[in-house]
């Protein structure tokens, strides 16, 4: 047994003996003399030299490989918060929504340009549609008895609603500058500036209504019903007119959207307005979001 | 600790549900009263008795027709109080299925960012809900390539990962293996340790090794109230056993008989 504990300044003067180093490099030193001889290595250079010479080679050649490993490969961070932040995006991406925007907006300029809607007047079937192009995506982003956990999302506080909300963002998020470039290419084409804003309130108040009526009759059932709407008010008597003929009934449309009475400046005003009430409607619906009635699994 | 918190976590008064409109209508649950405390308790009973029912009215997400829903001391009914509960509890519903494009982690995560978790403490809580249904070796395996019992357990994580202090499950052992199915009454019986935990299941094994109370259902109402011993030995003044059946299962069928000579002689 080792009689003398060191300690401050006396350490620098004690060293341990070879005979101890030894047998604490073969494992054979007594559990208090291994402390002390621990202890006195952190501080003692010398010691350290005086251990690696009476080590076993294998022994010495295991430590400088725990070593190189310590010091070559640091500890992997964490995952970086910038992944955290952006981590709803993953949740609120609909592939299926996404596509169905990006392939409304290219058949709808596929036809301008079939159609020869490309000259001097900014109107177009691309611009009469616009606004209910997103609702189209947010038919098939909503939250609805086919999500495969359903139940388990619903006991969730306010996940649909918040979930409805962002997947609405995002589709609003791809839908909105898509759009913007269609009639950039399509406006190209016909060497125009092609550009216009007037449909953004129209299809803000389409949106904001689809989510308030969903609140009530489900979002995807909503969506729908006012995508068939909307193109049933623009489309409809165009496509009368010509007898069902669709490239014709698209060059019926071609009349600047601030002529057609849904675009117009006087338009305008109301779509706001009903943007606003669509969204308090919303609000103070919100709660429907939250829970199902008991008919809703009457058959089940 | 508030004057509410005096409730059990389960306080149920009352409680009816009718399915279905007026003249086609189905009562499912008719004037149930239930109080639960912390522990483990097993809702037993045969199909149709309307235990999917209770687990779905205590998960807030069935509206009760009738009575009062008291969850986590606060009242279902109210939204702010509900979202609170939601933020506690955690659910494993009987139809389950999964998000096949999703890892089990990114499966997780969604439901810790559904339950409003705070992204500092989500992430290490995905991981240990992952380790403890046993999944950590399969974290970024697509859920597509899971099993069904790897499903149900993924389900299980997705329950536990906002450390609840509601847990209902409703039908967990549904496609474990006996291995799997050891694995899990171990960890509920240690969740049941500061947690009140619900489980539905017509298992009667399942109950017997991890619940400490039973909670019989038939018809909508709650048959009988006791531990796994009562119910043994209910069955064991049973005469005429059947082959191959535990005095617990004998105490259950007789427990259900006696129910139902209660009704027919009302």
């Amino acid at each position: 047994m080792n009689a003398a504990h060191p300690t401050g300044a006396e350490s620098a003067r004690w060293h341990a003996s070879p005979a101890l180093l030894t047998a604490y490099a073969e494992g054979r030193a007594p559990e208090a003399d291994a402390w002390s001889v621990e202890a006195h290595l952190v501080a003692c250079a010398a010691c350290r030299a005086e251990l690696a010479a009476v080590m076993a080679p294998p022994d010495l050649r295991l430590l400088h490989d725990v070593r190189d490993a310590v010091l070559s490969r640091p500890p992997q961070p964490l995952p970086a918060p910038a992944r955290q932040r952006v981590r709803w995006l993953r949740w609120a991406t609909q592939p299926g929504a996404l596509l169905t925007v990006v392939l409304a907006v290219a058949a709808t300029t596929l036809l301008d340009l079939l159609a020869g809607n490309t000259g001097e007047s900014a109107g177009s079937l691309l611009w009469l549609l616009a606004p209910a192009i997103p609702v189209a995506g947010v038919a098939l982003a909503a939250v609805g008895e086919d999500d495969p956990c359903w139940e388990a999302v619903l006991a969730a506080p306010s996940a649909m609603l918040r979930l409805t909300l962002w997947r609405t963002l995002v589709v609003l998020a791809v839908a909105i500058p898509l759009t913007v470039v269609a009639g950039l290419v399509r406006g190209a084409a016909g060497g125009d500036a092609g550009w216009t804003v007037a449909w953004l309130l129209p299809c803000a108040a389409l949106t904001t209504a689809t989510l308030a009526v969903g609140s009530v009759l489900g979002v995807e059932r909503a969506a729908r019903a006012a995508v068939v709407l909307w193109c049933a008010g623009t489309l409809g008597l165009p496509l009368l007119r010509s007898g069902g003929d669709l490239l014709a009934a698209a060059r019926l449309t071609a009349q600047p959207l601030a002529e057609s009475i849904a675009f117009n400046t006087t338009a305008q005003p109301l779509w706001a307005a009903a943007t606003g009430l669509a969204a308090l409607a919303l609000y103070l619906n919100r709660e429907r979001f939250q829970l199902v009635t008991a008919n809703n699994w009457s058959n089940r | 600790m508030t004057s509410l918190n005096m409730l059990p976590p389960v306080h149920v008064s009352g409680l009816g549900v009718r399915y279905g409109r007026r003249h086609k209508a189905r009562t499912a649950l008719d004037g149930l009263d239930l109080s639960l405390d912390t522990g483990v308790h097993g809702l037993l009973g045969p199909n149709g008795a309307g235990k999917t029912t209770l687990m779905r009215v205590l998960s807030t997400v069935l509206p009760a027709t009738s009575g009062a829903v008291m969850l986590l001391g606060r009242d279902v009914r109210q939204e702010r109080d509900r979202r609170e509960i939601r933020r506690r509890l955690g659910y494993l519903p009987q139809a389950f299925g999964s998000y096949p494009r999703f890892t089990v982690r990114e499966f997780v995560s969604y439901f810790a960012w559904l339950k409003e978790m705070p992204a500092s403490r989500s992430a290490a809580a995905v991981e240990q809900a992952i380790a403890r249904v046993g999944l950590a070796d399969r974290a970024d395996t697509r859920m597509k390539e899971l099993s069904g019992g790897m499903l149900r357990r993924a389900g299980l994580a997705q329950a536990l990962v906002n450390e609840p202090e509601l847990l209902l499950l409703d039908e967990p052992t549904a496609g474990l293996d006996p291995e799997q199915r050891v694995t899990f009454r171990q960890l509920v019986r240690e969740i049941g340790l500061d947690t009140t935990v619900l489980i539905s299941t017509h298992i009667v094994e399942d109950v017997a090794s991890v619940c400490d109370q039973i909670v019989l259902m038939g018809d909508g109402r709650i048959v009988l109230r006791g531990t796994p011993a009562d119910l043994e030995r209910l069955g064991a003044t049973v005469a005429s056993p059947e082959p191959g059946t535990s005095a617990l299962e004998r105490g259950y069928t007789a427990a259900l008989r006696g129910a139902g000579a209660i009704a027919e002689v009302r």
